[in-house]
């Protein structure tokens, strides 16, 4: 069972994670500090819940890019909505409004996916331009910068906050509690639904899951709609704590946030995934992009250090199942090895 | 694999910022105003024509075109597709020839889809000026005008930031892509004039915002942790200086960092005010749409368009004249309009 | 008289044109062990398909459990206990044994959550009926093919199997791990569960089936107690020719012209100091159990995994293999066992296939491709080993399996190989078919060419080699002469090496 433990992705990540660590707090020493972990976990947070969005399509064994488009479309529309009205409360009803649009968003893509039995990918590639072009013509083209009351304070609402000489206060912001509890929901829905287990079968073999006897349309159905509802909820976050907004949210992100997936082990072929994995595979990207900073590589550098790390990525599965298979089902010639 | 995804990614969404939606949903109607009324004799008649009327900036050049309609007595008048689209605006061009208007000033979605219909406006007797089209092919248009070279504009923005850092001291860059050529360009010449000019200021590195201000900053934060000794910011995306002018005032250094940069008063004004950010660049449409209506005038007088006139609008008092890359002559003007606390409320889109 | 479980009367099945089955009777009783035989096209695959659901027979009548069916749906099928293991077992491979094994169960039983203490209890409980350990919380896609057969067995016995149907489930397995699979069988038997084995390899008809039917074209030909019958038997039953085995002709392969010497060749993991010699004209045969490091030297020598150390001499020059690039160079052709995925470009026509080895040497003056050379190559070869196929230009899919391996055969043969490595070349091949490809390897090797047969079928080696190296545990052990030695002694020694490996366990 440890050994398992340790020959999982995730221990892998976490050890990455600590080394790199390490590094770059040998070089700037502010790394260590309260307020930097504080700063790092709000940098995390909104992109682990977009992970989260993501990764059950991705155990599917598809790649949606339409995610994005979704946050934009469900948070901006959802606060000009409120605004006009001269809605001055605070993000719960955001939340509720946003999630419901996010919701059907997501349906939308599923409802075209299992009706016509397209690939995941296309079909995201269509709404995620829609979306976007929905929101930009029919919502509004600019950013927008008018708070209702009750979400002013919002960036700043933290939990514990720490004072740091040079950048001022800053805190435990609370959206770390969303990230807790979506975490812990998300891990259950994965580990201890039928629906769940279903993604993993059809991400494993889809026409045996069919056999099988699992619903398909329906498990990709309900994937979709939490890919929906989490986009939708991750971008009232972001927009709340910019304290704007925008009609273009997260444009061009998407590949970052299915980079920090595939990080955390989730196996773009589908079938494989965990949400602590998730979890890792964004703080490290967040790490990397942080380091560069702190280290005064210059940010040039970021694409290509996340590139290379990508392909370590790619490469370690295969050299791995290579492993496997150089070892055949030979276990005992390790012994007969071992004695000569 | 990615990059190929990330272009096509790209091409899509700037392809849906124009087209997504249903198609010619609002022709413009053929009997606009204007259009029946014979020109009297010392009296023109100009057709702005732009890539949409849907987006508040064509509405701010709008009231360009108006302003120089009072001021000229000239008829001067804005039109465009509901959502940017070149064959609707191609159908608008062709119905202004058919009205016999007297100049055409176009501000083209698509610069070579609209060049047969602007040649075929000149081949009308029409004169044809262009906006945000350097790049149009020669005999397709009269003039192109542009607010400023982007070059130029570049060390105009340094110009502001070493004077607000007494001309030493480290500063960062941000662009909202490194991929954004325009940022670039601005990013770029701003650092070549600063080591001619200021040998005391340090670049410390060019940082993307991803067009998202959380990204701008949270970045800048950790370039806060690493560069205590910071003292300017030159911000691309119009959400650049605001994000580093909140980072700043949450760290209580708006007096110790500059923060200069393109944006606009609907982003950053909160944050002039409190001096967080101090100046934002930019230009303002309602002058490009002012300065193309003139231009038109001109060449209906027949005067003669030099290197260095004035054209009698705020910004265009000393022009450069060029070739763009295909040809078309080009005007440029220093139309940049800088919006600090005291004249925000001027420049209210 | 036991008590009957099934019974197929009179069925009759038509596709368009050909009838698949014609008249086809047998029943089996509760706790019985078939054996459903025949060679491809025979019919015993429309023949399952019919007993579970999937065909509706045309004319005829079912009878499970005493229940009368004229249609018969796979559901119907099912709730009557019967159960078809497929080859591809139906599992996921990215899941646990313990889900494997209890999923099919939570979906009957429309359960919303897992409950995982009940899973693994459910799996194991399944895996002590068929007495078989293996680790709950492994991975099914690390599992060997064997674990997996017993878990899809163990998932069809939860399922409440009364009949389970298993659709060669052999050939992918070495012969220890078809003895075990066949005590799991015969112990489910004695439960009252009935089993019927599709099969090819006749050795094991014979160890398995208390009953044999043998079907052709469509024709039942034999129903009747296995143990009466002899493989000779079978075979001309099958095929409804005398396959003739006892009057090979061998040419005595000269001890002094050594072709190949391979010295002290090492494959960390895979097999260690082995050296031999192979002569022209002689068929070398190489057999072990599966993990006896027997792949791993076919493919060292073909430079798809290459040997760490060692050396290869080749007609008294010492070579390189480092690719399979060196390996096709020096003149050694290769057949995988696994000739779908690593022999033939299925979509491609049979001439192409053919073809692909030596397109260099079919251009023309011009540097373009012969087409007319091409042409005339590949049916040239077509004819010589006998290739069933009206043109070579339909595609290499449209064939059989046995047509298959032989055209695998035939692109390595225009290619004209010094040695050739055949691994495994009979695997999942009709009983003719196998005795065209033997006495084909017999020939090549009198015309000149060094074989080397990787196989563990026992009578395959016996019937096609001059010489026998036996491997255990990564070495060559034994150097067995056709001359002196017998399918039993050969039988005996490898199955001792069984015996020998579960000891140390």
């Amino acid at each position: 069972m440890l050994k398992r433990v340790l020959r999982s992705n995730e221990f892998v990540v976490l050890l990455i994670i600590i080394a790199l660590s390490l590094v770059v707090g040998s070089i700037n020493p502010t790394f260590f500090t309260i307020a930097s972990l504080f700063d790092l976990i709000r940098a995390s947070n909104v992109y682990i819940i977009l992970a989260f969005a993501l990764l059950p399509v991705v155990i599917l064994g598809g790649v949606d890019i339409s995610f994005v488009a979704i946050s934009a479309v469900a948070s901006y529309g959802t606060h000009m909505l409120l605004i006009t009205r001269g809605y001055e409360g605070g993000l719960f009803l955001y939340f509720v409004i946003g999630c419901l649009i996010g919701a059907l968003a997501g349906m939308l893509n599923g409802f075209i996916i299992t009706k016509f039995d397209l690939q995941i990918f296309d079909v995201s590639l269509a709404t995620q331009t829609m979306w976007y072009g929905f929101t930009l013509f029919f919502i509004g083209a600019t950013s927008n910068f008018d708070m209702p009351d009750g979400v002013v304070g919002y960036y700043s609402s933290f939990i514990t906050q720490v004072s740091n000489e040079t950048t001022g206060v800053t805190g435990l912001h609370v959206s770390i509690i969303y990230v807790i509890v979506i975490g812990i929901f998300l891990w259950w829905f994965l580990k201890y639904t039928m629906i769940g287990r279903g993604i993993y079968a059809i991400g494993g073999d889809k026409d045996v899951a069919e056999r099988t006897g699992f619903n398909i349309k329906k498990i990709t159905m309900v994937v979709f709609i939490i890919m929906g509802v989490l986009s939708g909820f991750a971008g009232i976050v972001q927009s709340a704590l910019s304290r704007n907004f925008n009609p273009t949210l997260f444009i061009g992100q998407n590949l970052d946030v299915l980079a920090s997936v595939i990080l955390g082990g989730a196996a773009i072929k589908g079938g494989r995934g965990t949400v602590i994995g998730t979890v890792l595979g964004v703080i490290l990207t967040q790490i990397i992009r942080r380091a560069l900073v702190l280290t005064h590589i210059p940010s040039e550098w970021q694409k290509f250090v996340v590139g290379i790390i990508l392909i370590i990525f790619t490469v370690i599965p295969a050299l791995n199942e290579k492993r496997r298979k150089n070892q055949g089902r030979t276990t005992d010639l390790v012994e007969a090895m071992e004695e000569a | 694999m990615r990059k190929r995804l990330l272009t096509i990614l790209s091409i899509f969404v700037i392809a849906a910022l124009f087209t997504a939606c249903s198609p010619a949903a609002n022709e413009p109607a053929a009997d606009e105003p204007v259009a029946d009324e014979p020109a009297a004799d010392e009296t023109y008649t100009f057709g702005t024509v732009v890539k949409s009327i849907a987006f508040n900036w064509f509405l701010r050049l709008e009231e360009g075109v108006l302003d120089y309609a009072e001021d000229s007595g000239n008829e001067a008048f804005m039109q465009g597709p509901s959502q940017a689209d070149s064959a609707a605006q191609v159908q608008i061009i062709e119905s202004l020839i058919a009205q016999g208007v007297d100049g055409i000033c176009n501000v083209p979605y698509g610069v070579p889809e609209n060049e047969p219909a602007q040649k075929k406006a000149m081949e009308a007797g029409i004169y044809v000026v262009t906006h945000e089209a350097s790049t149009a092919s020669e005999g397709t248009v009269n003039y192109d005008v542009e607010p400023f070279d982007n070059c130029a504009y570049g060390e105009e923005i340094m110009i502001e930031l070493a004077s607000r850092m007494g001309e030493e001291g480290q500063y960062v860059q941000f662009v909202g892509s490194l991929t954004n050529a325009t940022h670039n360009i601005w990013t770029d010449c701003a650092l070549a004039y600063q080591q001619e000019n200021y040998p005391n200021m340090e670049l410390i590195g060019k940082f993307e915002s991803k067009e998202d201000q959380e990204v701008a900053y949270n970045t800048f934060k950790d370039i806060l942790d690493t560069y205590p000794d910071l003292k300017g910011v030159q911000g691309s995306a119009a959400g650049d200086v605001v994000a580093a002018g909140r980072a700043i005032e949450e760290a209580g250094l708006n007096d110790k960092i500059a923060v200069v940069g393109t944006s606009i008063t609907s982003y950053a004004g909160e944050l002039l005010q409190t001096g967080a950010v101090d100046l934002a660049m930019g230009w303002d449409p309602a002058l490009s749409g002012y300065a193309c209506n003139v231009v038109l005038e001109m060449l209906m007088n027949g005067v003669e368009i030099v290197d260095g006139m004035d054209l009698g609008v705020p910004g265009y008092e000393n022009i450069t004249l060029t070739v763009g890359e295909n040809g078309a002559p080009v005007i440029f003007g220093s139309a940049w309009i800088k919006i600090d606390a005291d004249n925000m409320l001027d420049y209210d889109f | 008289m036991a008590e009957e479980l099934l019974r197929v009367d009179g069925i009759i099945k038509r596709f368009g044109g050909v009838t698949a089955l014609d008249d086809v009777s047998f029943s089996i009783n509760k706790g019985e062990s078939l054996t459903l035989v025949g060679e491809n096209g025979s019919g015993k695959s429309t023949m399952i398909k019919i007993i579970s659901g999937v065909y509706t027979p045309d004319e005829g009548d079912i009878f499970i459990n005493g229940n009368h069916y004229k249609k018969m749906t796979p559901i119907d099928s099912i709730k009557e206990g019967v159960q078809v293991i497929y080859q591809d077992f139906s599992l996921f491979p990215n899941l646990t044994v313990a889900e494997n094994i209890a999923l099919n169960d939570l979906i009957i039983s429309g359960a919303k959550t897992v409950n995982w203490k009940k899973v693994h209890d459910f799996a194991r409980e399944g895996l002590e009926k068929i007495k078989v350990k293996i680790p709950l919380n492994a991975l099914v896609g690390e599992l060997s093919t064997a674990d997996r057969q017993l878990i899809a067995i163990s998932k069809a016995i939860l399922a409440d199997a009364k009949l389970l149907i298993m659709d060669e489930p052999t050939t992918a397995l070495t012969r220890n791990e078809v003895k075990a699979l066949f005590k799991v069988v015969k112990e489910l038997n004695t439960k009252g569960i009935a089993s019927i084995f599709v099969s090819h390899k006749l050795t094991e008809v014979r160890e398995i089936g208390e009953r044999t039917i043998i079907l052709r074209n469509g024709r039942k030909i034999i129903d009747e107690d296995a143990k009466g019958l002899d493989v000779k038997t079978i075979e001309y039953q099958m095929t409804g020719r005398h396959i003739d085995t006892s009057s090979i002709e061998y040419s005595k392969p000269k001890q002094d012209d050594v072709l190949m010497k391979v010295e002290n060749l090492n494959l960390s993991h895979g097999f260690f100091d082995v050296s031999f010699e192979l002569h022209r004209n002689e068929v070398l045969g190489i057999t072990g159990l599966l993990g006896s490091g027997r792949t791993e030297l076919a493919l060292a020598l073909f430079g798809q995994k290459p040997a760490d150390s060692g050396t290869i001499i080749l007609e008294g020059k010492e070579i390189k293999i480092k690719s399979i690039f060196d390996a096709t160079s020096n003149g050694i052709g290769f057949v995988p066992e696994d000739r779908i995925k690593e022999g033939l470009f299925l979509p491609q026509t049979i001439n192409n296939n053919i073809a692909a080895k030596v397109i260099d040497t079919l251009k023309n003056k011009f540097g373009l491709l012969d087409l007319k050379k091409k042409v005339s190559l590949s049916e040239e070869w077509i004819k010589r080993l006998n290739v069933k196929t009206p043109t070579g230009e339909l595609p290499a899919s449209s064939l059989s399996g046995g047509n298959q391996q032989r055209l695998v055969l035939a692109k390595w043969l225009a290619f004209d190989p010094k040695v050739l490595i055949l691994n495994g070349p009979t695997v999942g091949v009709d009983v003719g078919s196998k005795a065209d490809i033997h006495e084909l390897i017999r020939k090549l090797a009198s015309e000149g060419m060094g074989i080397i047969l990787m196989s563990d079928d026992i009578p395959e080696l016996m019937h096609t080699c001059n010489r026998i190296l036996l491997m255990r545990r990564g070495r060559i052990v034994e150097d067995f002469q056709r001359e002196t030695t017998n399918e039993e002694d050969l039988n005996n020694e490898l199955v001792a090496s069984d015996v020998e490996e579960e000891a140390k366990r």
